[in-house]
């Protein structure tokens, strides 16, 4: 009699201590799942902050280069490219990011044509709007390199949790799906570049 | 055998290396908001500066740093800068107010790198200008200490009206901390000469110990007695003479990559 009430007493106690484990590791995984997408917001807004920057710096550099017209036109293609392919955040893939990353990655190629461009042309080099709108490209770039670590960071330790033991269990069921990491591509995460 | 050593012991160092070359410094100490890590300005610039930017500091909250450092371990100055502005907390955590000036003197380069809650007040662009006609010549010109005055000058004046420090000083635990363990030294102080004077017995530290232990250990641990006797030399602020002033350290403020860099 005694003995199988304390068995009822101990089996309650690790029943309702699982439930409550269960709870705040569902919680936990929502938290960190709302951090993957505020990072992943954090990426896009940078990425269209450099889109932002393109028009204005086109218009500049036209002013002192107007027959480098090819260079322009792959410019404002790219952007508008870009600029289409959207990534819904709950649920990406690995070929989503791909895309996304590849459409950017032309941007910037075409980006960096345009100021090779404009490298050729003193007086624009020298002109006090197209220093400014480089320095803020730069900044931009500086941003997007930021933001995208944040968001690995963030989207390994939610993939982590979620692959880890007592969570593995009803992640799937409450749809906690993988995020994708961004390869790095552009040189964007890959640092050390010695210089003499 | 020697050689044996040797070999073992580069093979060590390179094993070692990646874990060195992770490494970033750590703030000096005591701490301060010029980190001059490679010499490039004199001592007493570097406490006039200081405690320009602590004075700062302490009106408004905003933390303005000035590092040199010379091993960027391979990074470009802007990402090594952005790493160390978040590492070291610059700014207040939840405000992100901090900015840093960080020097390459060996590779005459440098970058302002402003926090997120500074990126509207403190644009890449008005960055890329500070570099530009404020610091690139008078770097030129060798003269350090008069550029980075004037260039924190530009920055003071443009993100003085974005944080005031009342707030910070109400929310913040240093502050009170520091004001909170001054009054019990010097009621201490006064209990001890009082009870000496009168020829009583001796105050007996069985009853003052319980009190006086855990009103110390009540302040923060690195704000509180930590930066009051760093601190003593100045507490006068404006006096400028004595050391760097009591300064508890970046507040938690992270960075976002905003920022221009140049050469000189």
């Amino acid at each position: 009699m005694k003995t199988s009430r304390i068995i009822l007493i101990v089996v309650v106690v690790a029943l309702v201590l699982l439930v409550f484990r269960g709870c705040s590791g569902y919680n936990n995984l929502v938290t960190m799942r709302e951090q993957v997408n505020r990072d992943w917001a954090n990426v896009e807004n940078v990425y269209q902050r450099r889109a932002d920057l393109i028009p204005n710096l086109v218009e500049t550099v036209k002013g002192y280069a107007a027959h480098e017209q090819e260079t322009f036109t792959q410019v404002v293609e790219a952007r508008a490219k870009a600029t289409s392919v959207t990534i819904d955040a709950a649920n990406m893939t690995e070929a989503d990011l791909k895309r996304f990353q590849a459409a950017q990655g032309e941007i910037s190629s075409a980006l960096s044509r345009l100021i090779a461009v404009a490298e050729s042309y003193p007086d624009l080099k020298a002109n006090q709007n197209f220093l400014e709108l480089q320095a803020q490209l730069e900044g931009t770039e500086n941003r997007i390199a930021v933001e995208r670590r944040n968001f690995n960071t963030t989207a390994q330790t939610y993939n982590t949790a979620i692959k880890s033991f007592p969570a593995v269990i009803f992640a799937g069921w409450f749809g906690f799906k993988e995020r994708p990491y961004f390869e790095s591509q552009e040189g964007a995460d890959v640092a050390p570049k010695v210089e003499f | 055998m020697n050689r044996q050593r040797l070999t073992f012991f580069i093979v060590l160092m390179t094993l070692l290396w990646p874990l060195c070359a992770q490494q970033l410094p750590k703030p000096m100490v005591p701490l301060r908001l010029v980190n001059d890590f490679t010499g490039l300005l004199s001592e007493q610039d570097q406490i006039t500066l200081s405690n320009k930017l602590l004075d700062f500091n302490n009106q408004t909250s905003t933390q303005i740093y000035v590092v040199t450092y010379d091993d960027l371990q391979g990074y470009d100055i802007d990402d090594f800068g952005n790493r160390l502005g978040t590492t070291w907390g610059i700014g207040q955590q939840g405000k992100n107010n901090g900015l840093l000036i960080l020097i390459s003197p060996e590779l005459h380069k440098m970058t302002i790198q402003t926090g997120y809650g500074l990126e509207g007040a403190v644009p890449d662009a008005i960055c890329d200008r500070i570099i530009r006609n404020v610091l690139t010549p008078s770097f030129q010109a060798g003269e350090y200490y008069a550029g980075l005055d004037s260039a924190t000058n530009v920055l003071m004046s443009l993100t003085r009206g974005e944080y005031t420090a009342e707030d910070y000083l109400k929310g913040g635990d240093d502050s009170p901390a520091l004001i909170f363990g001054l009054l019990v030294l010097i009621i201490f102080i006064f209990i001890i000469v009082s009870s000496s004077r009168r020829n009583n017995k001796f105050y007996s530290p069985k009853h003052s110990i319980p009190w006086w232990v855990l009103l110390g250990s009540g302040s923060s641990k690195d704000s509180g007695w930590g930066s009051f006797s760093s601190g003593s030399g100045s507490f006068g602020g404006s006096g400028g003479g004595g050391g760097f002033g009591g300064f508890s350290g970046g507040g938690g403020g992270s960075f976002g990559g905003g920022g221009a860099s140049g050469g000189w």
